[in-house]
């Protein structure tokens, strides 16, 4: 039994006492419940593995000298496409789960919306109404799915209306290229920082984050 | 027998949310215990939340779960700690620290505890706040840290006379001073 005259076990409990989980108890509920909000955080082994095989589905065709299902078309470009079409739907999956992106310390306005924590990259600079609200990815954890390991994803909300954003910041030589469908709930825009891709996840017409981004 | 619900069967991610809930003041407790301190302890839950609902599968049927967590909220938590140790350190380059340099105290009662509280092992650490701040018994403490009852209560001993040793050497410099 804790004694309560003893200061150091007062001090102890002062100092950390136990936060209200409930938020966070709702959030893992939530995660719990949603499928794709748990592959997000598919550790980056498994997309190694995905790849593997791609590769080695690619290498087979190729030996065999097959025409492929895609009536002779280049298997490798076949590959490219899907791998574009993939990192693509996660861009979209990205925005629409950026709830579930782990939150940063200094959430608001004028929040640091660096690229990532441990190294150099894009900030947003110029944040204007923008308030950062999750982030992912960087040097050494990972968003996970079709995204390169060092990807990072902002989840930034315009503080007007609530428009919902996803930033995908990545290495020049990492960039996926990706692609969605014409009738994907969302566009991605894109442009080119240093050594540096940044694209603009948004359900609106124009980007409105791309040019507040500076080095 | 009746089924014991902490030892689930299969742990399906409804599970894992009812578990989580229910230990989750547990879990907090080895997360600000690993780290030292308890700014970044939530963040720390939910990350290893996060893996753990990835890794539904490694978790053995009829084990404790609290267990089983708590060993991804000590991992997670130590990789933050590294990851905040190596920010620090890089953010020191060019101006390297004197080690051998004593660390300056604070001067509040609690600061200095929880100061004082860095100085312990990580297990120590853990033991000393499962035991403190939540009241779990020893038998609890050991399972969630996967260590004899009797271990637990050894470092919750040790850990709080080398605590009270520690900030009444630094009373009687305040004194002396």
């Amino acid at each position: 039994m804790n004694d309560d005259r003893d200061p150091i076990d007062a001090s102890l409990r002062r100092t950390f006492a136990v936060p209200d989980l409930s938020a966070l108890q709702a959030r893992i509920e939530a995660m719990a419940a949603d499928p794709s909000a748990r592959a997000m955080t598919a550790p980056r082994r498994r997309v190694a593995v995905l790849a593997a095989l791609a590769a080695a589905a690619v290498v087979v065709v190729l030996a065999r000298g097959r025409a492929t299902p895609d009536d002779g078309r280049d298997p490798v470009a076949i590959a490219e496409l899907d791998a574009r079409r993939a990192a693509g739907t996660e861009l979209l999956r990205l925005r629409r789960a950026g709830a579930t992106l782990p939150q940063p310390d200094d959430l608001g306005p004028t929040a640091s919306a660096s690229a990532c924590d441990d190294d150099a990259g894009p900030t947003l600079a110029d944040p204007g109404d923008l308030v950062l609200l999750g982030r992912c990815g960087g040097a050494t954890e990972s968003c996970g799915g079709a995204l390169p390991p060092g990807a990072r994803v902002l989840h930034l909300r315009r503080g007007s209306d609530d428009v919902d954003l996803a930033i995908y910041i990545v290495a020049r030589h990492d960039d996926p290229h990706p692609l969605v469908p014409d009738d994907a709930d969302a566009r991605i825009f894109r442009t080119e920082l240093g050594a540096f891709v940044i694209y603009e996840v948004t359900p609106l017409a124009e980007p409105i984050a791309l040019d507040r981004f500076a080095l | 027998m009746r089924a014991d619900p902490n030892r689930p069967v299969k742990l399906t991610p409804a599970v894992f949310a009812d578990r989580f809930r229910e230990c989750s003041s547990a879990l907090w407790c080895i997360a600000a215990a690993v780290l030292g301190e308890r700014t970044h302890a939530e963040d720390v839950l939910q990350e290893a939340a996060m893996i753990g609902l990835a890794k539904l599968e490694s978790f053995v049927p009829h084990t404790s779960f609290a267990a089983w967590m708590g060993q991804i909220v000590r991992f997670t938590a130590l990789n933050h700690r590294r990851k905040l140790q190596r920010r620090a350190h890089s953010e020191t380059v060019g101006d390297p620290p004197d080690l051998d340099a004593p660390a300056p105290w604070p001067s509040g009662f609690d600061a200095r505890t929880a100061a004082a509280l860095t100085t312990l092992s990580e297990i120590a650490r853990t033991c000393l706040l499962l035991r403190t701040v939540l009241e779990l018994e020893y038998a609890e403490i050991g399972e969630l840290l996967a260590i004899p009852a009797g271990t637990a209560m050894s470092h919750v001993h040790r850990a709080r006379a080398r605590m009270r040793a520690l900030l009444e050497d630094l009373e009687q410099g305040d004194e002396r001073r």
